[in-house]
């Protein structure tokens, strides 16, 4: 079983590029506005990933069986 | 009267047959900030994407519409939460994105629903909110006239229209004096929805690109041009200006509106792999059930 705080991790990085692409679109301009778009493209990406057939993670065979 | 950044050198006009009929039977033209022509008539009321708005933010129904969008906007918001609450249980023995494509089909939707819904399950949230406090948009304005403007008009609200009015560029040059550094987003006429018959109030807007989405307004004696009252915009309502933006994603240019389209179908996608996982469970329960029977 992972510990807790490994299990939020990435949750945790794509609620911070998140927060921080809208925020910064709404207060910054030119510039600022192209961080953003990295930004809130990163959940975008990772979940493109994620759907794209066959791509995302498999089960590690040191993990053992899944439920 | 209002200005559009995206419309240089245009003033909108929005004219009704008399200062007090019915603003939402206006009519608004464009025009011509230097010649003061008409260029054109908007028809904000037909076409496609009205009617896909009008759908979008009250169902078609008005009033009624926004409330009851408000409520499920609400309880959208207490289900992501609660899909939050439960990833961590959920994925005590997987890693983060982990697939398992050699069970079956509906443990692979549990999966990509836990993915996707964890990636933007943030984003979901802001924009599950701040639809919530769109949808009561319409209430919060008139609270907003009964609690802030009525007292900003005090007494002098129940005078009577003057005869002569100051002129706009006047009342304007005003306000602006007041409000350094900003500019008007619109002037409401003496007689209409957020004035009164003796007063201009105009809307002062600032400069960057968070302060161009708030409103100070400055109301404006309608014979004298003069300042009668200004203050700053209440809690409730800058977080529902502060909320459009973030609800409607129209602030960061187009690639912004590309990224906010595709976050919406990954949306749609979380709602519908949660409808096969709860089918499936209904599903489930019930051949159980029927096993149970033989």
């Amino acid at each position: 079983m992972r510990r807790r705080s490994g299990i939020w991790t990435y949750p945790a990085v794509m609620a911070v590029a998140t927060i921080a692409g809208l925020l910064i679109g709404l207060t910054g301009d030119a510039g600022w506005d192209a961080i953003s778009w990295a930004l809130l493209a990163v959940p975008v990406a990772v979940c493109a990933y994620g759907l794209w057939p066959n791509s995302a993670r498999r089960p590690s065979a040191a993990q053992g069986p899944n439920p | 009267m209002f200005w559009d950044d995206d419309q240089p050198g245009v003033v909108l006009l929005s004219i009704g047959a008399t200062p007090t009929s019915d603003y939402t039977k206006n009519r608004t033209v464009r025009v011509d900030a230097h010649r003061a022509a008409i260029l054109d008539e908007i028809n904000a009321q037909s076409g496609v994407l009205p009617f896909i708005l009008r759908l979008h933010t009250e169902l078609l129904l008005g009033l009624k519409g926004k409330i009851f969008l408000g409520v499920m906007g609400a309880c959208f918001v207490l289900a992501i939460a609660s899909g939050i609450a439960l990833y961590g249980p959920s994925m005590r023995r997987l890693k983060f994105g982990e697939v398992r494509h050699h069970r079956v089909a509906i443990v692979r939707w549990l999966d990509l629903h836990n993915l996707v819904g964890i990636v933007i399950g943030c984003w979901m949230l802001v924009v599950g909110s701040t639809g919530v406090l769109n949808a009561f948009a319409d209430l919060t304005i008139k609270y907003w006239q009964y609690d802030q403007l009525a007292d900003m008009l005090g007494k002098e609200a129940g005078r009577p229209r003057p005869e002569t009015l100051s002129s706009v560029q006047q009342t304007a040059d005003a306000a602006q004096a007041l409000a350094t550094g900003m500019k008007p987003s619109f002037i409401a006429f003496p007689g209409s929805i957020f004035s009164s018959a003796s007063h201009y109030a105009v809307f002062m807007k600032g400069a960057s690109p968070l302060t161009s989405r708030l409103l100070k307004p400055v109301v404006c004696d309608a014979a004298t041009g003069r300042v009668v009252d200004s203050r700053a915009m209440p809690w409730y309502v800058t977080a529902l200006l502060v909320s459009q933006p973030l609800h409607f994603g129209d602030y960061g240019g187009l690639p912004l509106k590309i990224i906010w389209a595709l976050l919406t179908l990954l949306t749609i996608f979380v709602l519908g792999s949660g409808l096969v996982l709860w089918s499936g469970r209904i599903l489930r329960a019930r051949r159980l059930r029927d096993g149970g029977r033989r």
